[in-house]
């Protein structure tokens, strides 16, 4: 699907479009920082020119002071220091996003969910893992987004951004690893942290060739954040089941390695369409926003028979 | 067009009415971070590197 990815990576050069930076090694100061995009991109990349929800999520959360109790006197102090301690902004953006179109921006925006689909084309075997596994996304959320950095504190109340430190691939793939090797005075602090995270990146690139989307299914905060928003997004992605021959052909290519025909639209789907590709019936489309303007799946990847020739 | 079951918990209207409350929860939030000064906040950090953050301190 040309269209798909081509979404990807105009995206992805998109929200890394401060080129210079790959060359100097600076990274982007300029007012557009101050914008999250619903994707995971690192705001410590050279190239980035906004800011990623996940980290700037945890700014706030760890920010101190923010939910003291001691720092509380009056109800306005109250309402004022549980305002200012939570990542309101942030949330309310992907509240906005997610209430459009739950899920899709991992599908078609997110620069490491293109990475993860293009590593995966590699012509190896290919593995489904436990389901079980989709639910570490969530504890990764609310235990290393929200719950370390707003509790473990130093003795001046401040937290630190556990997830970015400790797990994140895509900060190590985007700026652990560039501005390194672009900035010597970096290079020579490197130390065991940088080596856990270098070790966390190449399992989950490894993991990417066999197995579809593994960052996105297990690990993924924003997936995890969004997920629920696929049950109340005004955009939706319908399948005719009583039209469905059941072929699997749908489940074959899906790109989060779901069970189209039960899963289509849940938690775990990305709205990427590649499902309504290889069904023989078309009987897979996007649809919501209201009912007259119901897009056959095949507006999206040119396959519809209907619209041959347009 | 029939929907799964397992996959549409709620009636088309419904959807949208959360759908229009999830936006304007959304829209509310934004405003109030953006009042509270969260975006200063946000870009005073991410327009640094942020050694923790990329795993080398």
């Amino acid at each position: 699907m040309i269209q798909r990815q081509l979404a990807q990576l105009t995206a992805t050069v998109l929200t890394n479009a401060h080129f210079k930076g790959f060359l100097t090694g600076k990274i982007y100061d300029g007012p557009l920082k101050r914008v999250c995009v619903p994707t995971l991109n690192c705001y410590s990349c050279p190239g980035a020119l906004f800011s990623c929800p996940v980290g700037a999520a945890q700014v706030i959360f760890s920010g101190g002071g923010g939910l003291d109790p001691t720092a509380i006197h009056t109800y306005q102090d109250k309402l004022w220091n549980v305002m200012t301690g939570t990542p309101l902004f942030v949330i309310g953006t992907l509240f906005f996003i997610g209430a459009l179109i739950g899920r899709a921006a991992c599908g078609w925006a997110c620069p490491f969910g293109f990475l993860q689909d293009l590593i995966h084309k590699l012509p190896t075997p290919k593995f489904r893992a436990p389901k079980a596994m989709r639910l570490l996304k969530y504890a990764f959320l609310i235990g290393m987004v929200v719950s370390m950095p707003l509790l473990v504190t130093d003795s001046f109340g401040f937290g630190e951004p556990t997830y970015c430190k400790y797990v994140c691939p895509a900060g190590t793939l985007e700026g652990g690893i560039p501005l390194p090797l672009l900035n010597p005075d970096l290079r020579a602090i490197l130390g065991k942290l940088f080596a856990w995270k270098v070790f966390v990146l190449i399992s989950f690139l490894t993991a990417m060739v066999f197995i579809p989307r593994p960052f996105c299914s297990w690990a993924c905060p924003i997936g995890a954040f969004l997920a629920p928003f696929n049950r109340a997004s005004f955009l939706r992605i319908e399948l005719d089941a009583e039209k469905c021959v059941h072929c699997g052909a749908c489940s074959r290519v899906c790109v989060t390695g779901l069970d189209v025909e039960t899963e289509i639209d849940g938690l775990d789907c990305v709205r990427c369409l590649e499902c309504a590709k290889p069904c023989p019936k078309h009987l897979i489309e996007f649809s919501g926003f209201a009912s007259s303007s119901r897009l056959p799946a095949g507006a999206i990847t040119g396959s519809h028979p209907n619209l041959h020739g347009l | 067009m029939v929907q799964k079951s397992s996959t549409v918990l709620l009636t088309k209207f419904s959807r949208s009415r959360l759908s229009f409350a999830l936006l304007a929860a959304g829209l509310v939030m934004v405003a109030l971070g953006i009042w509270g000064g969260e975006t200063a906040r946000i870009l005073e950090k991410a327009t640094q590197v942020c050694l923790q953050c990329i795993g080398i301190g």
